[in-house]
C-alpha cells in the first residue's frame, strides 16, 4: 500500500509533468521556421566616421522538403548591433549555437578581434568547436563562393580546415576554443589559417600570426611550413631533401613523411635567454631516388637520416634568423617554456627577449618505414 | 527524536554524507577564486582550506565519543541552559538554511546559463525543492542511500575532467611553488564556503553505530574532497592557463569542452546537466540538517509541516539570489561571519564537556 504521505507527492509530480506536457508552455517552432547558421563572416567598412561591420550569416533553411543555403547580412557597430539590423530582413527564427566557421577579414583582424571573440565567449550557446579563419578579401565572398559553387549542401571550408593537419605540418588547433586560450595570453602566440579565393577556388595560402589580440602579419606557405614544424602540436608533413639544389632537372631526392615532436631546453647565460629546440622527426620514406641502398645497408640509411637532420636544421636556422631580425615576434611559442621555468613576470616584453636570445636547433631523424621497395 | 530516525547508520554511510554535504556545484567556480591570487599554484592554496573541516571533524569526533547518544543540540541545551541553548541552536539552524538557499540558487544560476535557458528560475528552484523535501521527509535512511548513490555519480563526473590533461599543457602549471605564502593564505580564504558542510557530523553523530571509526572516516571524507578540489583547480589551470581561467565564471564547465564525442555537438551541455544529481544531494543534506534542528527546538511540530514551511522559506529567499553577482557578494560577507561562529560554538561545547561532563553524565 502507498502511504497517504507518498500519495501527495505522486500527485504533485503527476500534476507538474502533466502541466508541462499538455500545456506546453515553451514555444517549439517547426523546422520550416528556423534558420540554422553554418558560417559567419566579419568584414569592415571604413568611412570617415567610425567603422561599421557588415556581418553575414550563411544559413540552412528547410523549404519544400529540401535543404537550401541563404546568405543574409546586417551592418552594425558591433556583432550584436549587426544581428539586430539583420533581423530586419530576416523571415525566420535564427538559432544560435550551430556555427561551423567564422571567417574574418584581414583588415578586421589587424584592428583586433578581441571584441568579437568576447561577444562569442559571453554567449552561453556558442559552439566553441567552430573554426576561425582569416581571409584576404571580403569575407562574405568566401561564404557566397561556397553557395554558388555547390548546389548540394557541403561544408567545404570547414572540411579543408579540419583536414589541415595531414600535410604541411599545420596544426588543427584552429577552433574558437583554442582562440580563447591563446588570444589574451602574453606568452603565447595565436596562429590561424589564412585563406584566399584564387582563380581555381578557395585555398589556404598561409598563416596569420596574432599578437596582443591583433593580427601582426601573414606568413606565406613556404615559411609557414617550417614555422609549424618548429611550433608545438605540429601536424604531419613532408620534408624534401634534394641532392643538388642548383641542378634544374633530374636531381635526385628523398621525401620523408612524418610527424615532428619538439622538446625545448631553456637556460640563462649572463641574463640572456638560451634555447635549444630538439626536433624529433619520426617518419617514413615515401620517395627515394637518392640512395636505394638504404633498404639494405644500415650505413646508407644512417646517411640519409643525417642529411635530413642537416636539412631540417638548416631550414630552421634560416627561419629563426628571419623571425628574430624581421618579424620580431615569438612565432614558435618559446616564451611559454621560459615562463614555465623562470616565471611569467621575470621578463616584461617576451617578444623582445626571444628575439634577443640565442636559439639552437638540433634535429633527430628516425626512419621507421621505407615502403615496399624502389622501382 | 523523531520515530523515523530511530535507525543506525554505519560509519561509511557517514563518510558518504560528509562528502555529499561538502561537494556541490560550487566546485564549478572554485578554480576562479584560487587562480585570482595564487595563479598556477591555486591547487596548493585549495588544500589549505581543508584545515577548517579537519578541525570540525576532530572536534565533533571528540564530542560523539564522549557523548555517544547526544547530538550537539542536546549538548548546547545541557550546558548553556534551555534559553541560550535554543538561541544558539537557532543561529546554527540559520547557518544550514542559508547555505541551502545559496546552493539551490547557485545551482539555478548554472542551469539557466548553460543548459535550460528557457526555463524560469522559480520552476527550477521549485522542483529541486520538492525533490529535496521528499528526501528529507523520508528520513536519514533515504538520505544515506541518496548520498551513497550520488557519490559514485559525482566520481564519474570528475572523471570527465581527465581528457583535459591530454589537450592542455603541463607548461601551464609551471613554475610551481612560486606564489608567496601570504597570497596562498589569501586565496584559501575564498574556499571557506566551499569547505563548509562537515558540521553535519555533529547532528548525525548519534546515529552512527561504530563510534570508534568516526574520526578516521571523517578525515577520509575531507581528504577525498580536498583531492577532488585540487584536481578541479589543476585541470582548469592545466587546460586554460592561469590568465584565461578567471574569464569564465564557471571555469570547470569549460574544461569539459575538451571532450569530443562525434554525435554530441557540445559536451558542455551534457557536463552541466550532470551536476543536477550533485546539487540535489547537497541540497537535501542541508535541508535535512535544518529540519532536524527546527524539530529539536519545536518538539511538538511534525516533520512534514516543518518541511513545507522551510520549503516556502527556501523558495522565497532563493529567488532573491538568482543574481549571481549579488549571491557571490553575499557569500563573501556571510562566510567570514558564520565560520567563526560555528567554530566558537563547537569549541565552547567541547570546553564545557571537558569540565562539566562528569557531573552531568552521572545525573543521567
Amino acid at each position: 500500500m502507498i502511504a497517504v504521505k507518498d500519495k501527495v507527492y505522486y500527485m504533485i509530480f503527476i500534476i507538474i509533468i502533466g502541466y508541462y506536457t499538455i500545456f506546453n508552455t515553451y514555444p517549439r517552432p517547426p523546422v520550416e521556421n528556423l534558420e540554422i547558421p553554418s558560417y559567419v563572416s566579419i568584414d569592415v567598412q571604413k568611412k570617415e566616421t567610425k567603422p561599421t561591420y557588415p556581418i553575414g550569416i550563411a544559413a540552412y533553411i528547410f523549404e519544400d522538403n529540401k535543404i537550401k543555403y541563404t546568405y543574409k547580412e546586417g551592418i552594425g557597430k558591433n556583432v550584436m548591433d549587426a544581428r539586430q539590423k539583420r533581423q530586419l530582413i530576416e523571415n525566420k527564427e535564427y538559432v544560435v549555437g550551430q556555427e561551423k566557421a567564422y571567417v574574418i577579414n584581414e583588415r578586421v583582424a589587424k584592428e583586433g578581434i578581441k571584441p568579437f571573440i568576447d561577444s562569442f565567449f559571453i554567449n552561453n550557446l556558442t559552439n566553441d568547436d567552430a573554426v576561425v579563419v582569416i581571409c584576404k578579401d571580403k569575407a562574405s565572398d568566401v561564404l557566397k563562393y561556397e553557395m554558388n559553387r555547390y548546389e548540394e549542401i557541403t561544408d567545404y571550408l570547414e572540411d579543408i580546415i579540419k583536414t589541415i593537419d595531414i600535410m604541411n605540418f599545420y596544426n588543427n588547433k584552429n577552433s574558437l576554443l583554442d582562440v580563447y586560450t591563446t588570444l589574451d595570453s602574453n606568452i603565447r602566440t595565436l596562429i590561424l589559417p589564412y585563406v584566399e579565393i584564387k582563380e581555381n577556388g578557395l585555398k589556404i595560402t598561409g598563416i596569420s600570426v596574432f599578437k596582443n589580440g591583433k593580427m601582426n602579419r601573414k606568413i606565406a606557405l613556404e615559411e609557414s611550413t617550417i614555422l609549424n614544424m618548429l611550433n608545438e602540436n605540429s601536424g604531419k608533413g613532408i620534408v624534401t631533401l634534394i641532392e643538388d639544389e642548383s641542378k634544374k632537372s633530374e636531381s635526385k631526392y628523398v621525401d620523408m613523411y612524418g610527424k615532428p615532436k619538439r622538446k625545448i631546453k631553456c637556460w640563462k647565460e649572463n641574463d640572456k635567454l638560451n634555447f635549444l629546440i630538439e626536433i624529433y622527426f619520426k617518419g617514413e620514406v615515401i620517395t627515394n631516388s637518392l640512395n636505394r641502398d638504404s633498404d639494405s645497408k644500415n650505413s646508407a640509411k644512417k646517411e640519409i637520416e643525417h642529411m635530413m637532420e642537416m636539412k631540417i636544421e638548416d631550414l630552421s636556422n634560416k627561419f629563426i634568423t628571419k623571425m628574430q631580425s624581421e618579424y620580431k615576434i615569438d612565432c614558435i611559442n618559446l616564451a611559454r617554456t621560459a615562463a614555465a621555468k623562470y616565471g611569467k613576470d621575470s621578463v616584461e616584453d617576451w617578444d623582445k627577449a626571444i628575439c634577443n636570445s640565442r636559439i639552437y636547433v638540433k634535429a633527430k631523424v628516425n626512419i621507421t618505414k621505407q615502403g615496399r621497395g624502389g622501382y | 527524536m523523531n520515530k523515523c530516525d530511530n535507525i543506525k547508520i554505519t560509519s561509511s554511510d557517514m563518510y558518504y554524507i560528509i562528502f555529499g554535504t561538502i561537494v556541490g556545484t560550487g566546485i564549478l567556480s572554485i578554480p576562479n577564486s584560487q587562480v585570482k591570487d595564487a595563479y598556477q599554484d591555486g591547487w596548493i592554496s585549495v588544500t589549505f582550506g581543508a584545515l577548517y573541516p579537519i578541525i570540525i571533524v576532530f572536534l565533533s569526533a571528540f564530542l560523539s565519543k564522549k557523548f555517544p547518544n547526544k547530538n550537539i543540540l542536546v549538548l548546547s541545551e545541557m550546558f548553556l541552559g534551555k534559553f541560550i541553548g535554543n538561541i544558539v541552536n537557532f543561529i546554527f539552524f540559520t547557518f544550514f538554511l542559508i547555505i541551502a538557499i545559496l546552493i539551490v540558487s547557485g545551482f539555478n544560476n548554472v542551469m539557466i546559463i548553460y543548459t535550460t535557458t528557457f526555463i524560469q528560475s522559480i520552476e527550477i528552484i521549485g522542483i529541486v525543492g520538492i525533490l529535496g523535501g521528499y528526501v528529507v521527509c523520508k528520513g536519514l535512511n533515504v538520505l544515506t542511500k541518496i548520498n551513497k548513490l550520488f557519490f559514485y555519480a559525482n566520481l564519474i563526473i570528475i572523471i570527465f575532467l581527465i581528457p583535459a590533461f591530454k589537450r592542455g599543457s603541463y607548461l601551464n602549471i609551471l613554475p610551481m611553488f612560486q606564489a608567496k605564502f601570504t597570497d596562498l593564505i589569501k586565496a584559501s580564504k575564498g574556499t571557506l564556503y566551499s569547505y563548509a558542510g562537515a558540521e553535519i557530523m555533529l547532528l548525525i553523530g548519534p546515529y552512527v553505530s561504530d563510534k570508534n571509526k568516526i574520526r578516521a572516516k571523517g578525515f577520509m571524507a575531507v581528504f577525498t574532497v580536498t583531492i577532488m578540489y585540487s584536481l578541479a583547480v589543476i585541470s582548469a589551470v592545466y587546460y586554460y592557463g592561469p590568465d584565461i581561467v578567471p574569464k569564465s565564471n564557471w571555469s570547470l564547465v569549460n574544461v569539459s569542452e575538451s571532450i569530443r564525442i562525434t554525435v554530441i555537438n557540445n559536451f558542455r551541455f551534457v557536463f552541466a546537466s550532470m551536476w543536477i544529481v550533485v546539487a540535489l544531494k547537497i541540497f537535501s543534506n542541508y535541508y535535512y540538517a535544518s529540519t532536524v534542528i527546527i524539530e529539536h527546538i519545536f518538539k511538538k511540530a511534525k516533520r512534514e509541516y516543518i518541511c513545507i514551511i522551510l520549503y516556502v522559506v527556501i523558495l522565497v529567499f532563493s529567488i532573491k539570489f538568482t543574481d549571481e553577482t549579488y549571491r557571490s557578494g553575499f557569500i563573501d560577507i556571510i562566510a567570514p561571519i558564520y565560520v567563526p561562529f560555528v567554530l566558537i560554538f563547537i569549541i565552547v561545547i567541547v570546553i564545557f564537556s571537558i569540565f562539566k561532563a562528569g557531573i552531568k553524565n552521572e545525573k543521567k
